[in-house]
Formats: C-alpha cells, sequence, structure tokens
C-alpha cells in the first residue's frame, strides 16, 4: 500500500469503518513501516476519540417538555378543526341522503346564513346601545312618562316618529275653541317636548312610516301647534284652512306646503304627521324649488297626512 | 393496535396524522433527542434547537408533508428538514455567528488532552475542556463540512443514511467527511500550537 492509498483509507481505518479485512491489515501494515502514515493515522484516532466525547456528552441533551407541549396542543387544535370539518361534512351528507339540502349547495347556504346572522347581531346591537343612549337621554330631559289614549308611549319607536304635537295644558294654545279641538289627546308638554325629540330610531323608522301610519297609535286623531317660534301647525284646523288659503300664504305662516290634488280638497280635520326623507326629483315634480345640481339626494321632510292616509302638506327640514 | 414502540416509525406517522395523540408522542419521543442534539451541534444554539426541532415535527402534522417511505426512512427525511430549517437560520443569523477567533484561542489539541488527563488530578476539568474544545471547532468548520462531522461523527449515522438526509450521494459523503476531518484535525493542530506559545508568553510574563 502506497501513502497515497493509505490516507485515502486512513479515516475508515480511524473510525473502525473499514470492512474490508486485506485492506485493514494492509493499511496496518503501511503504518507499521511509514512515520508520517503512523503520525495521520494517531491523529486520526486521536480525532475520532475526542468526537465520540463530544457526541456522548450532548447523549442526554434533549428538547425542552415545552416543545413537545406546544406540538400537542398543535396537534389537538388541528384534530378539533378536523372534527369540525368532519361534522359538517356528516351532516351534509345525513341532509344530503334525506334530500333535505342540496350537498352542492350546502357550503354557500352555509355562509349566507352565517353573513346574515352577523349582520342581524350587528344591527341587534346597534339598535340595543341606541336605545339605551336615547333612554338615557330621555330620562335626564323629563320625569313624566308619556301616555297617549293610554297607551304607553315609551319606548315605543312608531310614536317616536309620529310627532304628537298636542297638549291641552300647552300655553301656547290660547284658542278655546282649538282648545276643545285637541282634547282629544292627552298628553303634558313634556310628551310634546319628548316625542318632538330626534330620536336614533329616525333613520329606522322613516322607510316604514307607511306601515306604522296604520298602526293604532298612529290612528289617533291628532292636532298641531306652534313650536317656540319654529314653524309648526297650529292646529287642525288652522292649517286645513291655511292650506285651503294657498301655498304661498302657508309657507310664510308655517312652511308647510300644500299638496293639493282634486280629489283631497277636502277640509283636514286631523291626522298624522310623519317624517320622511324626499329625493329632490320627486319634489322637483311637485313644482317645489329644488337645487338642480343635487336632484339625486334626498331632503328630510315632514309630511301631513289625513285620515285616509293620504298626504295634504309637506314641511322641508333644514 | 400494538404498544407504540413496536411501531415502526411510518405507522405512528400515520397514526398521528389521523389525530392520535400517543402515537404522535411516541414518534416524539423517539426522535426528538437525535433531532434537537443535531441541530444544537450545527448551530450551537439551543434556542435554535428547539425552534428547529419544533418545526420539524410541526411540518410533519402539515397537510402538504412530502414525506415519501419509498425514497427513504422517515428518520432521514427528518434530519432532512431539520437541516434545511438550520441553514435557514444559520444564513439569517450569519452575521452573528462570528465567535470562531475568540474560540480558537482556547483550543487545544484533543488528544493530547486526553493522554494529559490520565495523569492529572483534574482530568474531568480537562475532558470537559477537550469536548468544548472540539465542539467550537466543529462549529467554525464551513456547513457543508461541519453537517458530515455531525451526522457521521456526533449522530453516529452510516454514510448511506446521511447522504439521505443530506440529499447527496455517499460517495460525496464519504469525501466530504475525509476533508472535513483532516480540516479539523488540522485547526485543533493549530489551536493547540497557539495556546503553546499563549502559555509560555504567560509564563514569561510571570517570571519577569
Amino acid at each position: 500500500m502506497s501513502c497515497q492509498e493509505f490516507e485515502s483509507v486512513s479515516t475508515e481505518l480511524a473510525r473502525g469503518s473499514l470492512l474490508d479485512a486485506a485492506s485493514r491489515e494492509s493499511a496496518h501494515a503501511h503504518a507499521a513501516t511509514c512515520a508520517p502514515c503512523a503520525a495521520r493515522l494517531r491523529r486520526e484516532r486521536a480525532l475520532s476519540s475526542a468526537l465520540r466525547e463530544v457526541g456522548a456528552s450532548m447523549r442526554e441533551m434533549e428538547a425542552h417538555a415545552r416543545v413537545e407541549a406546544a406540538l400537542l396542543a398543535r396537534l389537538r387544535e388541528r384534530r378539533s378543526v378536523a372534527s369540525t370539518f368532519e361534522d359538517i361534512a356528516r351532516v351534509g351528507a345525513q341532509a344530503h341522503a334525506r334530500r333535505d339540502v342540496n350537498l352542492s349547495l350546502f357550503a354557500p347556504r352555509l355562509r349566507r346564513a352565517l353573513f346574515a346572522t352577523a349582520v342581524a347581531a350587528s344591527l341587534l346591537l346597534v339598535s340595543v346601545l341606541a336605545w339605551r343612549a336615547f333612554t338615557r337621554k330621555e330620562t335626564t330631559t323629563t320625569s313624566v312618562v308619556p301616555t297617549v289614549q293610554g297607551n304607553h308611549v315609551e319606548g315605543d319607536s312608531s310614536s317616536q316618529a309620529i310627532e304628537q304635537i298636542s297638549s291641552q295644558d300647552d300655553p301656547t294654545t290660547h284658542d278655546a275653541a282649538t282648545k276643545d279641538r285637541v282634547t282629544q289627546v292627552h298628553a303634558t308638554d313634556e310628551v310634546a317636548t319628548t316625542t318632538k325629540q330626534r330620536t336614533p330610531f329616525d333613520s329606522v323608522v322613516r322607510s316604514s312610516s307607511r306601515r306604522r301610519a296604520e298602526a293604532p297609535v298612529a290612528a289617533l286623531p291628532i292636532s298641531f301647534r306652534e313650536d317656540g317660534g319654529r314653524v309648526t301647525p297650529d292646529d287642525a284646523g288652522a292649517i286645513s284652512s291655511t292650506m285651503n288659503a294657498g301655498a304661498s300664504e302657508l309657507a310664510s305662516s308655517a312652511d308647510f306646503v300644500p299638496l293639493v290634488a282634486p280629489d283631497n280638497s277636502a277640509p283636514l280635520d286631523g291626522g298624522q304627521m310623519v317624517r320622511v326623507e324626499v329625493p329632490r326629483a320627486a319634489l322637483a315634480a311637485l313644482g317645489l324649488p329644488v337645487n338642480a345640481s343635487r336632484t339625486g339626494a334626498s331632503v328630510k321632510a315632514d309630511v301631513l297626512l289625513a285620515h285616509d292616509g293620504t298626504a295634504r302638506a309637506i314641511r322641508l327640514l333644514p | 393496535m400494538r404498544a407504540a414502540h413496536e411501531e415502526t416509525d411510518e405507522s405512528l406517522l400515520r397514526l398521528a396524522r389521523g389525530g392520535n395523540e400517543s402515537a404522535f408522542a411516541a414518534l416524539y419521543g423517539r426522535r426528538q433527542a437525535g433531532l434537537y442534539r443535531f441541530a444544537l451541534q450545527m448551530s450551537g444554539s439551543k434556542s435554535v434547537a428547539e425552534d428547529v426541532t419544533q418545526e420539524v415535527f410541526m411540518t410533519l402534522l402539515n397537510e402538504e408533508i412530502r414525506f415519501d417511505p419509498s425514497r427513504g426512512a422517515l428518520s432521514s427525511y427528518l434530519y432532512g428538514v431539520a437541516r434545511n430549517q438550520v441553514l435557514r437560520r444559520l444564513d439569517k443569523e450569519r452575521n452573528f455567528v462570528t465567535l470562531a477567533d475568540e474560540r480558537e484561542e482556547q483550543t487545544v489539541c484533543a488528544d493530547e488532552r486526553q493522554r494529559d488527563a490520565r495523569h492529572d488530578p483534574l482530568a474531568d476539568l480537562a475532558r470537559n475542556e477537550t469536548v468544548e474544545t472540539v465542539r467550537q471547532a466543529v462549529l467554525a468548520l464551513p456547513v457543508h463540512y461541519r453537517e458530515v462531522i455531525v451526522l457521521c461523527e456526533l449522530q453516529e449515522m452510516s454514510y448511506a443514511e446521511a447522504a439521505l438526509a443530506l440529499q447527496c450521494a455517499v460517495g460525496t459523503v464519504r469525501s466530504r467527511l475525509h476533508r472535513a476531518r483532516a480540516l479539523l484535525c488540522e485547526r485543533l493542530r493549530a489551536f493547540d500550537e497557539g495556546e503553546e506559545s499563549a502559555g509560555d508568553y504567560d509564563a514569561a510574563r510571570c517570571f519577569a
């Protein structure tokens, strides 16, 4: 064996992994006669011994228990998710077997149901928060519970949407005849004040004002009064006469614009007022002056409804 | 089901991926120490070794595991994953692993220390020093030499197993190991000579 051949097997020889007995004998014989190769073999053996010692010194080392805990937690989480999917698949398969559900539509339906539930929950939450905020405000401004012909108004969103502007003891109601007409509705000043407050529900009830107009409370006869100089109907008769007198006169006194149609020219002897959002385009169609550049937008308005539900007058709000 | 210790790695893996916690624990218990030590010997950092160990077993739980039993044993696959994780981390932390020069100052030849230890009352201390010196010398090797030293020498894998883990030929492992050992021996000898000269300097200063 030459020195070059010895070098090629020296690593295996030192590690004890040279399996060929003939090569091993030959290498040992060369090392016995060649000092440099013998020194190389000693170094290689010393290195192998040192490396074994390093390996042995670390043999007891292992990962901390937290690693296993984290992995097991991950496994449980994965199993839980898999179990959920299996449950969904099983329920879907059972429903499919009963022909209750089209399996191909199962996932989209489930998504839609979840979405609808989330939207409903959000709306409910917003409503509750808004109602709580409103009732808190009401408690601080009035201690009188308003009633309308025995119906409890507090918390009734439909009654808040409809302005019940009447009071037997209203100091602004001076005319005796007017007082007689307004005795049909019993409420205090606080009632009027309270019910005239804008509520967070306005935007909600506006969209369904027509339906509420048919509700029992909304069907009550009401009259109107002046509200601290701000233009509001004083009473049904006054309004009716003013309306019948002409739009310009009404506009100067109450900002209510009559909606006169050939078939609704009967005197107004009561009714309801609802707050709505009216497209500017619709106002323009009625001949009311509107900003032409904003015909796509809406404006808030109070609409006076007669007992038969027809709109008799409108007042635009700022 | 047979006892966990009788199951092969592959069947334990199949059970574990089916959600069997005890199978996963058995597989983890069987393989984690070797993988942890491999990562530790490659990186020199316990935290990296723990992270790598966790990542390796996390890979087993992932959907997109690419283990193919026909291409080799699971243990080789795990070492391959561990190696990739270690290399990725070493690549990130390359700028922070620059302590080789300081380690070299403390390095002595392993066989000299072992010989001394047989006659020295401080044999254990010397042996510990030797172990630490060799460990640091291994850590100072280039990665492709370091990994064959770790797998074949410290983990005592066969060339074939190491070749599977490193995704290379057996001949490549053999030649790399040969060169790695030569380089390691040379460095250890250089460290030893450096310490001897440093010792002479200290002695001269003491007697001055």
